[in-house]
């Protein structure tokens, strides 16, 4: 009886230790990015900025101003998300 | 003719029930209809396969334990064993999202994820929880994500500001990438549907072949929302990876 209860907890604990391996293994980074990746992103720079600067200007009454910067801003912050995404 | 075959008309809101709660439309309509199937829809799954779990599971138990199994690897894979503690965010998400692509598979059903204003409001919220759960557990020091080390003092004004940016970007390129992709699939599709009564009326022979396209392209679709609905709650995964561990 113990030599059962002593086998089953030797195997529990590889089981464990495997379980930690698979675990922590890193993901293989693959360099996924598409077209579609891309549109989607400088789309999303851009809509990001429009609103963003279209609210502030509203707020503080400085019509083209913050627009201006922040579409600019937009776009800069989607080519380093596409940067840092094309670098994994 | 060419209001009832206008390919955009498979997007129009309609409200079923008009309620107005002090100045806010907040009516009934037939997104909202179909939201109210898709969740009773996953709640009942979900409870029939948990209602007599066994050793030796029922189809539906083994169906339910394999999403289950799904997202538990895709957590513990991107974010570690501390991400498990966010299962059920992920879950509800992932679900949410599968279940509105593919009831909008259905003919005559109406697409919830091809609006922007649904997909912006999943990807926000999402991006709000993230964020809270990252000064949850770190304080303060959870702001050191936008000063990535080894940067010149000099610069670090500027390299902060465009990661404030891009970092707040992140739930517009979500909702985007959903919409498009769902709202896409369907206009080609309704677009290619419109090539039948055209071609049909040169010659029946003629129209046989967008109907073939159409039976492909109605795979690939659902192969998208499939897709779409894992690219969605990975790339929170990737964020909350961010938030939970901090590089």
């Amino acid at each position: 009886m113990n030599d059962i209860e002593k086998k089953v907890e030797e195997l529990e604990k590889r089981i464990d230790k495997l379980k930690l391996e698979t675990i922590e293994k890193p993901i293989e980074k693959k360099s996924g990015i598409t077209g579609e990746k891309v549109l989607a992103e400088m789309i999303a720079g851009l809509l990001f900025g429009f609103i963003c600067g279209w609210y502030i200007d509203e707020y503080f009454d400085t019509k083209p101003l913050f627009l201006l910067i922040m579409i600019f801003l937009g776009l800069a912050g989607s080519i380093y998300n596409i940067y840092k995404e094309t670098e994994k | 003719m060419a209001e009832t075959h206008n390919p955009l008309a498979q997007f129009e809101i309609k409200k079923l029930l008009d309620i107005d709660v002090a100045g806010y439309d907040i009516s009934y309509t037939n997104s909202s209809m179909m939201l109210t199937f898709i969740v009773i829809a996953i709640v009942g799954l979900l409870f029939a396969g948990t209602r007599n779990i066994s050793l030796i599971p029922s189809k539906i138990q083994a169906f339910v334990e394999l999403i289950y199994e799904f997202i538990a690897n895709m957590l513990s894979q991107n974010v570690g064993k501390e991400g498990l503690k966010y299962f059920p965010l992920i879950c509800s998400i992932f679900l949410l999202i599968l279940g509105c692509n593919l009831a909008g598979m259905i003919p005559y059903a109406f697409t919830v994820t091809s609006h922007i204003a649904v997909t912006f409001a999943f990807a926000f919220f999402m991006f709000i929880v993230v964020n809270i759960i990252g000064f949850a557990r770190h304080g303060l020091h959870y702001l050191a994500l936008f000063a990535p080390s080894g940067i010149p003092k000099a610069m670090l004004p500027i390299v902060s500001v465009i990661e404030i940016v891009s970092f707040l970007i992140r739930p517009f390129s979500l909702a985007i990438r959903l919409a498009a992709a769902m709202s896409a699939g369907h206009l080609v599709t309704k677009i290619f549907a419109l090539f039948v009564i055209s071609l049909g009326s040169i010659s029946i022979f003629f129209g046989i072949f967008p109907v073939l396209f159409i039976s492909a392209l109605t795979a690939l679709e659902i192969l998208v929302c499939f897709i779409q609905a894992f690219i969605f709650s990975i790339l929170i995964c990737i964020y909350l990876n961010d938030a939970v561990n901090m590089h």
